[in-house]
């Protein structure tokens, strides 16, 4: 099974076509799917186009009218432009034709070097659980249909036998059904030359840590020091929410099992929290790349996709999926992750005010989520491969096909399969 | 050929439950003044069996402030619920501004109670969508009269209901306060319309009453004008002291602002939704899947509610009811065995209206507990309708008028019915809102009920709950209703220094 990438495009807008583009997108968004043909790609999970107005800090940086698309998927990002440039073309143009250098006659071939010459990076790009592919996803929920609809059914027969009898039976079935017999082996891992990849990162970096530990060990104090006074001269964004942007915000979310959710923010001018943002990024990479990549983000698993974007080097996205209300998100990452939150967005512009980083923040519970509903910018068109399914029930139903997987299953074994139907 | 696994939840004792210790306090630390809290709060009235609910349109302000005045003497507080009857009073939003609360507090109440109950996004939220569209509603929806203010009246007996509501409309008089709703409830019986013993699990919260205990959950959760459980206080309407000419309302020392005063201290947002409930599609379910599964329906319906009927949960007896007296309320899920469900299903209702230790983080600890109590409700609702045996009146609408309160909204109300009650993938299930209370498209839902070694599972769960009428009031301390009734301060408009 594949490894998971991310893909950002960035497209600035003239300002004189931002409605249009608006309409464009609100036109994609509903009767015009079919022309972005987002189902066709069988890598990618989740896809989304945002039409970012504008913004412009106090001395003058910033951004002005722009088009973002991301894009999470499965194996190489080339490859996936490549097939946007061709599947999806129809729907690029609508929505791209207003950008400047958008080629006048769009054909797969410049579509694609378009689309190269608008990517940027990611900072840092958490996934759920790496190796785990669309098809894996799609399929595995139609594995726990079948076995479930064969325990309705059946149950009486089964409910007598041991549990590794009954798993054994459940196996049997999966083997003579042609739709199920894919589950009665294991799926997948990513490729060898990746993993070795990841390994060498995972352990290339602590390394040169180390190595420059008693220099870092020498900043720590002037560090915090100089965060300290930082944190007292900034200024918290106590400013009420908006009922009509929130209105409109709410108006998207709560449709399906997941929502797509993405803030905007200037980062806390100066060198210092620049090159701090750096840093708490770089950990985050890492910790995500190695850590944080079988299902929890610390403690919230929630969540299927994640990334930081820098649109400019002053102005911030954070983008990510995520299972339920904005208010059950928020309330995870709150009481599990407060420290984590507070790393990363305390050096945006407003944020609740900090401790040394880690303390304080986000547990001033009301600013925070004003703070953040302030920020949040609307997904204008967004598709899910999968819309009916958290990450929790991806992963339950992943547990239920390595269960069938395996040949047999010890009766206690078989006892916490079952438990999972 | 038997399971090696135990079926059986372990049975649980005193011994091995450590109750959490209440330690009563000489006095409260937060000096919680009982005469300015209204009843409600406190208490459900369980002494006054009888109770009608009157819902009241504002066309006048000040017919509304006189109307006010003359009820204020009568308004029931903590400190002087004792006698045969009791009144209590909250008003909605739009009954704020009408009755001239001037625009500085009005801005300081949370969006929700602001854009109330019956906006496009929020009844999607709330899954009041389809045959629970507010356009359904039989009150506080578009289609029918506004209510700005709503009073609850209990009563001792049934003829001192009828006098009592009497004497409020007297009051009311014939011109600028009109009543617009009459909500009769039912008496006061142990046992819902389903058969069960319902109101058993209520919050304690700290300082309430003077003492503290270690579980207990703040007080700033219910009360607006205390620390929260996060340690802050909730928003909520503050105003410049200038605006208090007669000097009634709390101070607020925690304010940016200095000399601002509390509107907000020691009141609460008050939820209310009348729930029509299908008696008779329950039994039917029960009995159809009865004859599927093997199972007694008596036994399929207390694991649909998540508690036998005498109100003992299904994680403390698994397999029958237990008739002891009080009813062994101390539990937890994942503490006491009961973390697969083979006692109470995940799903159950009781299970998901408060999942005590059963979410993360660490399932089972006090971290678990901790979290969960951020989304705590004090309900103080109570039945319509005639009880199903009646023959005559079998037909007849039935059902509960939920009432519950709570600081925050969002973060407790909307949670739990969100979260919680409608959601199909609720902890980790899939396709399974609460068979009971959740909102869905009809006969789209799946009740599992964990077993050994294989699950029964419901299917095509209907209907039961149907929304009738709601909406988001706040139900003020009572100096709060002096300061209303005595009429706004400055000019309306004023913004706050």
């Amino acid at each position: 099974m594949p490894y998971q990438s991310a893909v950002t495009l960035l497209a600035p807008l003239p300002p004189e076509h931002r409605d249009r583009a608006a309409a464009a997108l609100a036109e994609l968004a509903g009767p015009g799917r079919e022309a972005l043909a987002f189902d066709l790609h069988a890598s990618l999970h989740f896809a989304r186009l945002l039409l970012l107005d504008g913004a412009e800090d106090s001395a003058g940086h910033g951004l002005g009218p722009s088009l973002l698309y991301t894009a999470d998927l499965d194996g190489s990002a080339d490859a996936h432009l490549r097939a946007l440039a061709d599947v999806s073309g129809a729907g690029l143009d609508r929505a791209f034709s207003y950008c400047a250098d958008y080629p006048t006659r769009p054909d797969p071939a410049n579509r694609t070097e378009w689309l190269r010459a608008h990517r940027i990076p990611e900072a840092a790009f958490y996934v759920n659980t790496v190796g785990r592919g669309v098809s894996q996803v799609v399929a595995e929920a139609q594995l726990r249909r079948g076995l479930e609809s064969y325990l309705d059914e059946h149950r009486a027969t089964v409910a007598d036998l041991p549990p590794s009898q009954v798993h054994a039976a459940l196996r049997r079935h999966a083997l003579s059904d042609p739709e199920l017999r894919f589950g009665t082996v294991p799926a997948r891992r990513p490729p060898l030359w990746w993993r070795v990849r990841q390994t060498a990162h995972a352990v290339a970096v602590p390394a040169v840590v180390l190595l420059l530990s008693p220099v870092l060990l020498i900043c720590l104090p002037v560090v915090a020091i100089a965060l300290r006074v930082h944190e007292l001269r900034d200024v918290p964004d106590r400013r009420p929410v908006d009922p009509a942007s929130v209105e409109r915000l709410r108006a998207d979310e709560d449709r399906v099992a997941h929502n797509p959710f993405a803030v905007v923010g200037f980062l806390k001018p100066g060198t210092f929290r620049a090159v701090l943002t750096r840093v708490v990024l770089f950990a985050i990479s890492y910790a995500v790349r190695h850590v944080l990549n079988r299902g929890s983000l610390a403690g919230v698993k929630t969540i299927h996709f994640a990334r930081w974007v820098y649109l400019t080097p002053e102005l911030m996205t954070f983008l990510s999926t995520y299972d339920g209300s904005l208010e059950s998100y928020m309330d995870d990452f709150i009481d599990k992750v407060a420290w984590g939150l507070n790393a990363i967005f305390s050096n945006g512009v407003g944020y609740p005010p900090t401790v040394l980083l880690f303390w304080r923040g986000a547990s001033d519970e009301e600013l925070f989520k004003k703070n953040l509903r302030n920020r949040q910018v609307p997904n204008h068109v967004w598709y899910s491969a999968y819309h009916d399914l958290t990450a929790l029930n991806v992963a339950s139903n992943a547990a239920v096909r390595r269960g069938l997987a395996r040949r047999t299953l010890s009766d206690d074994e078989a006892s916490d399969w079952l438990a999972l139907l | 050929m038997a399971p090696s696994r135990t079926s059986a939840v372990p049975r649980t004792g005193p011994a091995n439950r450590a109750r959490a210790a209440r330690r009563p306090v000489a006095a409260s630390r937060t000096g919680l003044d009982h005469a300015d809290v209204q009843g409600l709060v406190g208490s459900g009235y369980g002494r006054l069996p009888e109770a009608e609910f009157l819902g009241v349109r504002i066309d006048d302000g000040a017919a509304a402030r006189a109307l006010l005045g003359g009820l204020i003497p009568q308004v029931t507080s903590m400190a002087s619920s004792r006698g045969s009857r009791a009144l209590n009073i909250a008003l909605a939003y739009t009954g704020l501004a009408r009755l001239g609360l001037p625009e500085a507090a009005l801005d300081g109440f949370s969006l929700e109670f602001r854009s109330g109950m019956v906006t496009p996004t929020r009844s999607a939220f709330l899954g009041d969508e389809g045959e629970n569209a507010p356009s359904t509603w039989a009150w506080g929806g578009p289609g029918t009269p506004r209510v700005d203010v709503l009073l609850f009246l209990y009563a001792e007996s049934p003829a001192e209901l009828v006098a009592f509501r009497d004497s409020v409309r007297r009051l009311m008089g014939t011109d600028g306060v009109v009543e617009v709703v009459a909500l009769p409830t039912a008496s006061l019986s142990p046992r819902d319309h389903l058969g069960f013993a319902d109101g058993i699990s209520q919050p304690e919260v700290a300082d309430l009453r003077g003492t503290r205990g270690e579980a207990d959950v703040p007080l700033g959760e219910f009360l607006l004008g205390y620390p929260n459980a996060y340690g802050r206080r909730t928003g909520r309407p503050l105003l410049p002291a200038e605006t208090d000419t007669a000097g009634v309302l709390p101070t607020a020392p925690d304010a940016e602002a200095p000399d601002t005063v509390d509107f907000g201290r020691n009141g609460t947002y008050l939820v209310v939704r009348t729930l029509g409930l299908d008696v008779a599609a329950f039994w039917e379910h029960a009995g159809r899947w009865a004859a599927r599964t093997g199972l007694s329906p008596d036994l399929l319906a207390a694991k649909m509610v998540g508690r036998w009927p005498s109100g003992t949960s299904l994680t403390v007896s698994p397999d029958h009811d237990d008739d002891a007296q009080p009813v062994d309320n101390d539990f937890r899920y994942h503490r006491d065995g009961d973390d697969l469900g083979l006692g109470c299903p995940v799903a159950a209702h009781v299970r998901r209206a408060n999942p005590r230790d059963s979410l993360d983080p660490r399932p089972g600890s006090d971290a678990a507990v901790r979290v969960n109590n951020r989304h705590r409700l004090i309900r103080r609702g109570r039945q319509y309708g005639p009880p199903p045996g009646d023959p005559e009146h079998a037909d007849d609408e039935r059902g509960l008028h939920f009432l519950c309160l709570n600081a925050n909204i969002s973060r407790q109300f909307e949670f739990v019915q969100h979260t919680w009650l409608n959601n199909p993938a609720f902890a980790g299930l899939q396709d399974s809102p609460d068979p009971i209370a959740g909102h869905r498209p009809p006969a789209a839902g799946v009740f599992p009920i964990p077993a050994t070694p294989v699950r029964h599972r419901l299917l095509d769960l209907p209907s039961l709950a149907r929304v009738r009428g709601g909406g988001y009031f706040f139900l003020p301390g009572v100096r709060a209703l002096a300061y209303l009734a005595s009429g706004p301060g400055a000019p309306a408009g004023i913004r706050s220094g």
